[in-house]
């Protein structure tokens, strides 16, 4: 193999993992913070001008985090299996991924934007 | 000078292409080609480790790189974004070193999955700025004075 391929294959093992590792390591130490990752924002009834919302426990987003973990994980025991392709992933994967992102954001759209639209049907319909 | 780093990446580059182009025997026209590929792939890893020094010294701050903007807590869609596009390309890595070469298509599904991840994330954003717009209320806008 030429020099310059290995020099080239050494050079993106060492800034790939290297950006991974120090990615990694930052969320184990809390240098990136994850905190409230599982808990929603509530919406107030006049947005921004309004108290604290404060925040709950999301199942959306546990579930979501499950999924994703699941499928990335998937995907890359695939990869390793046979590295010379791209893998197929199944359609129900895709599908899956894509219903527990679409109940993320109608759990997240419910619990912001929900008090707003209550509030405005209570003063069309008193 | 402020930034140390960078000039010497570019004078070492610089170096290794003058010592490709005057001591290496050969062609000239391969040893120009061979001179602007070290000198791209030197300067390439010289930026990167730089960027990686930099982010693991603390002088380039990642630390709000999962926050949300308004609460300050971590947010789901761009964690999600941040795993399939590291999946992704340490994906295409594996492939392009196991096989020398790149992928002769990049198939649907991988840009299914970036789409997904990158759609939730824009949709999530959406929800939480029309959430955030302040809604006008008669009591609190301020009177109108005409100019005398």
């Amino acid at each position: 193999m030429h020099p310059l391929s290995v020099m080239a294959r050494w050079e993106g093992l060492i800034l790939l993992s290297g950006f991974f590792g120090l990615v990694v390591w930052k969320l184990l130490t809390g240098g990136i913070s994850l905190d409230q990752l599982l808990e929603g924002d509530i919406g107030t009834a006049n947005g921004a001008g309004g108290s604290d919302p404060g925040t709950y426990v999301s199942i959306g987003r546990a579930q979501s985090l499950a999924i994703t973990a699941f499928a990335a994980l998937y995907y890359l025991l695939q990869v390793l299996q046979n590295p010379t392709q791209f893998p197929q992933l199944p359609a129900s994967l895709i599908n899956l991924l894509m219903g527990s992102q679409a109940v993320y954001l109608a759990g997240k759209a419910q619990a912001m934007l929900g008090p707003r639209i209550k509030s405005f049907l209570q003063r069309r319909m008193p | 000078m402020k930034n140390p780093e960078f000039v010497a990446s570019v004078v070492l580059a610089i170096i290794a292409a003058l010592v490709i182009a005057i001591w290496v025997p050969g062609d000239g026209a391969i040893k120009v080609r061979l001179a602007i590929s070290y000198t791209g792939l030197i300067m390439l890893f010289l930026f990167g480790f730089l960027i990686l020094a930099g982010i693991a010294s603390g002088k380039i701050d990642i630390s709000q790189l999962l926050a949300e903007k308004e609460s300050g807590g971590a947010s789901m869609s761009r964690f999600q974004l941040m795993i399939f596009t590291f999946v992704i390309a340490l994906s295409l890595f594996l492939i392009v070193v196991s096989k020398g070469d790149f992928p002769t298509q990049i198939p649907n599904q991988v840009l299914e999955i970036l789409g997904i991840s990158a759609t939730t994330y824009g949709v999530s954003k959406g929800i939480q700025a029309t959430s955030n717009d302040k809604v006008a209320s008669p009591q609190t806008t301020p009177p109108v004075v005409p100019p005398k």
